[in-house]
């Protein structure tokens, strides 16, 4: 027998049995086992897509862009968790490649307000590429769910046409323009902000921006269309269904003037930024409203009545 | 182990006069304590008894190196009577807690410690001032989490489970990488048992998630960015990113409750919480903290979020959509 049986099984030449001369040996072979058995809790888990030796249950399609398709899926095996895929429309190229290394430079920051800031944009998780139905392959990049968002601004707009309360608008706009102050001021601009890539968390009145593929480093340019953007996307959920997309007469004055500057002056954006006019806001929001206090915000309020 | 029955009147008097008392003074060893040393350990039993015919097994493994050493402070000054406190309020019977300590096997002195799974206050409090923090860690990014898994997996033994089939929990505080596999030489070492070769962590996890539930507890949100990619990858959303330490025994309980069915939803978390009198403050990062958790052990949470029918964009695109390009 050889030596190495003193401290772990060998095979045995002859019988070709798996042999050791210690009979308190700890078998790693057990250790591996386990791993197999959790692996095998999520065969035959249906309809499943595979992204490497990782497996995803697709749970819903949560909607798509110009792009890509997005789903919330189920990771599954050992570290069950809830991701977002981004599966590519081309079955060529790599097109999630940009927003892909854009999310991990932004996940990267260290300056101060990082731990809270990262935890409002996308955590990407993989890319790789997954098999699509008809045997081709496409790009898919995995994100991290974002727990506790209800859907984007877009998806709120459909279901209050009429528009929300400006107390709302205010919120969601102070939540953007904070974040954008964290994005450009690390050197970022987004270069995409409309309500779709505006995610909504009803219970703690967040948002989080997500559709960073055509985010690129920064410019006063790029940072002024990103505070323009951001103040048509306030315009629109103020709006709801309006197509003038008129900031409307139950908007206070002083935050709409704010908003109809911001959203169509781009000129005068370049010489602003987000924590300024963040300022501006909160000060507006304050003489037309008051010190600011927690109002329940329900995005789809007629589903819920009925 | 686990004989014996749990006051909370006892332990808060136990705890009453070591506010004022340094770490060094509540965690007075200065080596490993003799019956916490692994060396030889064959089993750590949770079992039922009369007094606790459903005993439920829960596991402290403490970060004790350097940047960690609060947690153990806070549990052996404040938090563990209100840890029991909230899982009465959320009626779990027979809770037996077990301490371990866990360090930098590849620099520390006693990088692993084993205590006994308990039921009395006393008895509680003892493995856990027992714990000796050494403080160190070796600057490698990593500890040693890989052998506390492997402990549990390999050294314990719960009537909950081969009783019940009901697992038991784990509640890791840490806020560093596991190393990538159980060193079969540290193993040797540190328990004086021979290992035939080296244990991917992925596989050890896997060994212990048969019996415990696991969780990783980072402390804070700043610490969460150097090691919780890593960890979600092996634990998913039972990784928990609290916002201070000092929510580390609410969220334990919270994950208990939760996980038992006792409590809902986090509205239920934070309704328990705040007829026990912790601060409103406290109750909204635990609950925020326990969002990802919570989420996949709701079966309606999916539902709330927006889902999107069929496939393919919108046939006629809303009017706003061209001021975006």
């Amino acid at each position: 027998m050889p030596g190495q049986a003193r401290w772990r099984l060998v095979v045995c030449p002859y019988c070709r049995s798996s042999v050791t001369r210690n009979a308190e040996l700890v078998h790693a072979a057990a250790f591996h086992d386990a791993l197999l058995r959790r692996r095998s809790q999520a065969q035959g888990v249906a309809p499943t897509v595979a992204l490497g030796d990782r497996r995803f249950r697709v749970l819903g399609r949560l909607g798509g862009g110009e792009s890509a398709e997005v789903y919330l899926a189920d990771e599954l095996g050992c570290a069950a968790q809830l991701v977002v895929l981004k599966v590519a429309r081309d079955a060529t190229g790599s097109t999630l490649n940009p927003e892909w290394h854009v999310l991990q430079s932004l996940q990267a920051i260290e300056t101060a307000g990082s731990a809270y800031f990262s935890q409002r944009l996308p955590q990407p998780v993989a890319i790789g590429s997954v098999v699509d139905q008809d045997g081709s392959h496409r790009q898919a990049l995995v994100l991290r769910c974002a727990h506790g968002t209800w859907g984007s601004l877009a998806d709120v707009m459909a279901l209050n046409p009429a528009g929300v309360d400006a107390r709302h608008a205010v919120w969601m706009w102070r939540r953007v323009l904070q974040l954008l102050a964290f994005v450009h001021g690390n050197g970022w601009a987004h270069g995409a902000l409309s309500p779709d890539h505006l995610l909504v968390e009803p219970r703690d009145h967040g948002i989080q921006i997500i559709g960073w593929s055509r985010a690129a480093r920064s410019t006063p340019d790029s940072r002024a269309r990103d505070l323009v953007q951001s103040a048509w996307s306030v315009r629109a959920v103020l709006a709801g269904g309006d197509p003038t997309g008129g900031v409307g007469t139950q908007v206070p004055a002083q935050i709409g003037a704010l908003l109809q500057r911001v959203s169509e002056d781009a000129r005068w954006c370049r010489s602003q930024d987000a924590s300024t006019l963040d300022a501006a806001l909160l000060q507006a929001a304050h003489a037309a409203f008051g010190p600011p206090r927690f109002m329940n915000f329900d995005p789809a309020p007629d589903q819920r009545r009925h | 182990m686990g004989h014996g029955n749990y006051s909370h009147a006892a332990h808060q008097a136990m705890l009453a006069d070591r506010a004022a008392l340094s770490a060094n003074e509540i965690f007075a060893q200065r080596g490993c304590h003799a019956l916490m040393d692994p060396r030889g350990l064959k089993a750590r039993e949770s079992r039922d008894s009369a007094d606790h015919p459903n005993s439920m097994p829960i596991v402290f493994a403490l970060d004790v190196t350097g940047s960690m050493g609060a947690i153990p402070r806070q549990l052996a000054t404040r938090d563990l009577p209100n840890f029991m406190k909230l899982l009465q309020a959320c009626s779990i019977q027979d809770p037996q807690l077990l301490f371990m300590a866990v360090g930098d096997a590849t620099s520390d002195r006693a990088p692993l410690q084993v205590g006994q799974f308990e039921s009395t206050a006393e008895l509680m409090d003892q493995w856990l001032t027992w714990s000796y923090l050494e403080e160190g860690g070796g600057g490698t990014g990593s500890e040693s989490y890989e052998l506390v898994f492997y402990t549990l997996a390999q050294h314990t033994d719960l009537d909950s489970w081969s009783k019940r089939k009901k697992r038991g929990y784990l509640f890791m505080t840490g806020d560093e990488l596991p190393y990538p596999a159980v060193a079969r030489h540290q193993v040797s070492a540190l328990l004086g048992e021979v290992l035939d070769e080296d244990i991917p962590v992925e596989e050890v996890i896997a060994a212990a998630a048969e019996t415990y539930h696991l969780f990783f507890l980072i402390p804070d949100l700043q610490r969460r960015r150097r090691c919780e990619a890593r960890w979600r990858e092996l634990l998913g959303d039972n990784v928990i990113c609290m916002e201070s330490p000092d929510d580390t025994c609410a969220v334990a309980a919270a994950i208990v409750g939760l996980t038992e069915g006792a409590l809902a939803n986090l509205d239920a978390v934070a309704n328990t919480m705040k007829s026990q009198g912790i601060a409103a403050d406290r109750v909204s990062a635990t609950v925020r903290a326990l969002k990802p958790y919570a989420t996949r052990l709701d079966p309606d949470a999916v539902r709330r979020m927006h889902l999107v029918g069929g496939a393919g964009a919108p046939a006629r695109a809303p009017w706003w959509r061209r001021l975006f390009g």
